[in-house]
C-alpha cells in the first residue's frame, strides 16, 4: 500500500513536469500567437490589447499556473484557428482514438499470447518455423503500409468495408466498430509479431531453468509445467513490453488515422500543427503524455502482482 | 528389490558424433536403504540420477538398459505411467536450492503441488499436510513460511522446503543430487541429519549423490564409486572405506580432510 502511494505521488509529479516542459516549449517557440491570430489586420494597439487579453504579457510561471489549473478543471484554452474551446474540439474525438488504441491492444494481447505459447510449446517443429518466418515479415511492415494493403484487399477486393466510409460512434456504434476493425489490424500486426517473438524467447529461456526440472519431478505434464509454472515467469518481460506498446500505439494512431480517413485526435493534431494552433497541439501532447505516464504506473503495479521479488 | 537398474547406458546425440556419458550402470536399492553415489564432477552421477527420476531429455538422448521399479521398466513405460510415479513414489531434490524453486509461487503451493497432482485431497487437507511436512523438515513457524516466497528464505531453508515438497507423499525413493553442496558446513550437517531422520521415520530409501565421501560415510549403508561414466566399485560402507579395492577410491578417501562430521 505504501508502495502504491509513493508510486502515485511520483506519477503526479511526473505529469506536472511533463506538462511544464511542454508548456515552456510552446512558449519559447518563435512566433507570436496574438499576431498570427490577427493576421493582416494587426495594428500595434490591437496587438497589445489582444496580448493583454490572452495573458501573454504575464510572467511564464504564472501563465503556466493559470493554464495547468484550467487544464485540470476542464478549461484547456481556446483554439486560435477555430476560436472554440480546445476541450470541445478534443472531447468528441477522444473516444475514436481511445477505441483505436484499446481495440488494437486487445487484438495484440488476444492473438500474441496464445500464439507465443503455441510456438514455444512446438519449438523447432514446422508450425514454429512457419510462424517465425511470417513474424519476421510482418514485423518489418509498418502500419501505414499494411493499412494501404488492408484497404486494398479487404476494402476494394473483398469489400468487407468501405474505404473512407468512416461512421461516427454518435451515429451507429456497431458500424463504427466494424470500420475500426481494419485500422486496428494494421496497427496490431507488427506488434503481434514482436510480442509473439518475445514471449516465445522468454518461455524458451524459462524452460531451461532449474525450477522447471523440479516441476517435472513432481509428476507435472507439459501443460502443467507451462501454465502452472513457466507462463507467469515468462510474462514478466512481456508485461513491460506490452506497456510500451500501449503507449506507442496511442501515439502511432495519428498516422493510421490518416491512412483510414478517421477523424480522431491525430487528424486535429496534424491540422493544428500546420495552423500553428498551439493550444490544441499543447493539450493533445499533454494528454498523450499523461496517458503514457498512467500506463507506466499500471505496469509497475502489475509487476508487483506478478513478481513477488519486486515487492 | 525396490529399484533395479540394469546396464543403463546414456548417450548424447546432440553432436555429430554421439557421446556416451554413462556406461553399464547397475544399481539395486532395497526398502529403507541409503545408497551413495560418489565420484568426481563429470563422472555421470547426475545423469544416472536424472535417468532414474525420469527427468532426462527425450530429445537428443539415447538410453538403453532397464530401470525397474515396481516391476515396471521406467525407460520404456508410457509417459503417463512414469508421471504417476514422479513425485508420488520417486522424488528428487537438487543441488541448487536457490534456483530449484519457482520464484513466483508461494512456498505452500510448491510444497503441496504433488498432492494436487496425485491425490483428490481438499484444499484444507492439503494445507494440513503441508504444514505437517514443513514441521517434519524442522521449519520453524510453518504457517508463516507457507505464505512466503522462495527469495524470502535462506539457502538452507529452501533446501528444507525442497525436501518437504519431495517427501509430502512419502515416496518410496528419494533421489538427492548433491543436496548440500551449495550450503555451508553447519547447514550441511543439519540436512544430513534430517535425511537420516526421514529415512528412519518414513522408511524412504535414499539415493544420495555426492562428491564428498565423508558425507556418504556418515549417511549411507552402501556406496557406488563412479569415474568417467563407469562404476569402479561398489559395496558396503565399511568395505569401501576400510578395504577399498581401487586405487581411485583410495585417493578419494585420502582426500577427505581430517576434520570429520
Ligand atoms: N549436452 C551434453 N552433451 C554431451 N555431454 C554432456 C552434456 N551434458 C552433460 N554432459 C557430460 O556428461 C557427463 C556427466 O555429467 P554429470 O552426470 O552431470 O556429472 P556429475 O553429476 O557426476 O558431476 C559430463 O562429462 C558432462 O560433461
Ligand atoms: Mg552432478
Amino acid at each position: 500500500m505504501r508502495y502504491i502511494g509513493k508510486k502515485f505521488v511520483t506519477m503526479l509529479i511526473t505529469i506536472l513536469l511533463v506538462s511544464f516542459f511542454v508548456f515552456v516549449a510552446f512558449a519559447v517557440i518563435p512566433g507570436d500567437p496574438a499576431l498570427s491570430k490577427l493576421g493582416t489586420e494587426a495594428t500595434y494597439e490591437k496587438l497589445e490589447a489582444l496580448r493583454e487579453e490572452m495573458g501573454l504579457n504575464e510572467p511564464l510561471l504564472k501563465r503556466y499556473g493559470t493554464w495547468i489549473v484550467g487544464f485540470f478543471t476542464g478549461d484547456m484554452g481556446t483554439s486560435y484557428s477555430y476560436d472554440m474551446p480546445v476541450k470541445d474540439m478534443i472531447l468528441d474525438k477522444l473516444p475514436i482514438t481511445i477505441t483505436l488504441t484499446v481495440m488494437s491492444f486487445l487484438m495484440i494481447v488476444a492473438v500474441s499470447i496464445p500464439l507465443g505459447i503455441y510456438t514455444a510449446k512446438h519449438q523447432g517443429k514446422a508450425a514454429d518455423k512457419t510462424i517465425f518466418v511470417l513474424n519476421q515479415i510482418v514485423m518489418a511492415i509498418p502500419p501505414f503500409f499494411s493499412g494501404i494493403l488492408i484497404t486494398l484487399l479487404f476494402g476494394l477486393v473483398f469489400k468487407l468495408f468501405t474505404p473512407g466510409g468512416f461512421v461516427s460512434y454518435t451515429k451507429s456504434i456497431p458500424d463504427f466498430l466494424a470500420y475500426m476493425v481494419f485500422p486496428c489490424i494494421a496497427v496490431a500486426l507488427p506488434k503481434i509479431a514482436m510480442t509473439v517473438k518475445l514471449l516465445r524467447t522468454s518461455l524458451v529461456d524459462e524452460s531451461k531453468k532449474d525450477y522447471v526440472r523440479t516441476a517435472y519431478s513432481k509428476g507435472n505434464d507439459k501443460n502443467g509445467v507451462f501454465f502452472g509454472h513457466m507462463l507467469k515467469n515468462a510474462m514478466i518481460p512481456v508485461i513491460t513490453f506490452l506497456g510500451m506498446i500501449l503507449a506507442d500505439i496511442a501515439a502511432g494512431s495519428i498516422i493510421i488515422e490518416q491512412v483510414f480517413n478517421i477523424p480522431g485526435l491525430g487528424r486535429i493534431l496534424l491540422t493544428s500543427i500546420s495552423n500553428r494552433d498551439y493550444p490544441v497541439v499543447q493539450a493533445i501532447i499533454v494528454w498523450l503524455g499523461i496517458f503514457v505516464i498512467v500506463i507506466n504506473f499500471c505496469v509497475d503495479l502489475l509487476y508487483k502482482v506478478v513478481d513477488p521479488r519486486m515487492r | 528389490m525396490l529399484l533395479e537398474v540394469k546396464d543403463l547406458n546414456i548417450e548424447f546425440h546432440d553432436h555429430l558424433t554421439p557421446e556416451t556419458v554413462v556406461y553399464d550402470f547397475n544399481l539395486s536399492l532395497k526398502e529403507g536403504e541409503i545408497v551413495g553415489i560418489v565420484g568426481e564432477s563429470g563422472s555421470g552421477k547426475t545423469m544416472s540420477a536424472l535417468a532414474i527420476a525420469g527427468l532426462l531429455n527425450r530429445k537428443d538422448m539415447k538410453k538403453s538398459g532397464e530401470i525397474l521399479f515396481d516391476g515396471k521398466d521406467l525407460l520404456t513405460c508410457k509417459r503417463s505411467e512414469l508421471r504417476s510415479y514422479q513425485g508420488n513414489d520417486i522424488s528428487m531434490i537438487f543441488q541448487e536450492p536457490m534456483t530449484s524453486l519457482n520464484p513466483v509461487k508461494k512456498i505452500g503451493a510448491q510444497v503441496e503441488e504433488s498432492l494436487k497432482i496425485h491425490t483428490n485431497l481438499t484444499k484444507e487437507e492439503r494445507y494440513q499436510k503441508a504444514i505437517s511436512i514443513l514441521n517434519d523438515v524442522e521449519i520453524k513457524d510453518p504457517e508463516s513460511v507457507y505464505h512466503k516466497y522462495p527469495h524470502q528464505l535462506s539457502g538452507g531453508m529452501r533446501q528444507r522446503v525442497m525436501i518437504a515438497s519431495a517427501m509430502i507423499l512419502e515416496p518410496k525413493i528419494l533421489i538427492a543430487d548433491e543436496p548440500t553442496t551449495a550450503l555451508d558446513v553447519t547447514i550441511q550437517a543439519q540436512i544430513i541429519k534430517l535425511l537420516k531422520k526421514l529415512n528412519k521415520q518414513k522408511k524412504t530409501s535414499i539415493l544420495f549423490i555426492s562428491h564428498d565421501l565423508s558425507l556418504v560415510r556418515t549417511l549411507c549403508h552402501r556406496a557406488i564409486v563412479m569415474k568417467q561414466g563407469y562404476i569402479l566399485e561398489e559395496g558396503n560402507i565399511e568395505e569401501i572405506f576400510e578395504h577399498p579395492k581401487e586405487a581411485y577410491t583410495k585417493q578419494l578417501i585420502e582426500a577427505i580432510p581430517a576434520l570429520e562430521l
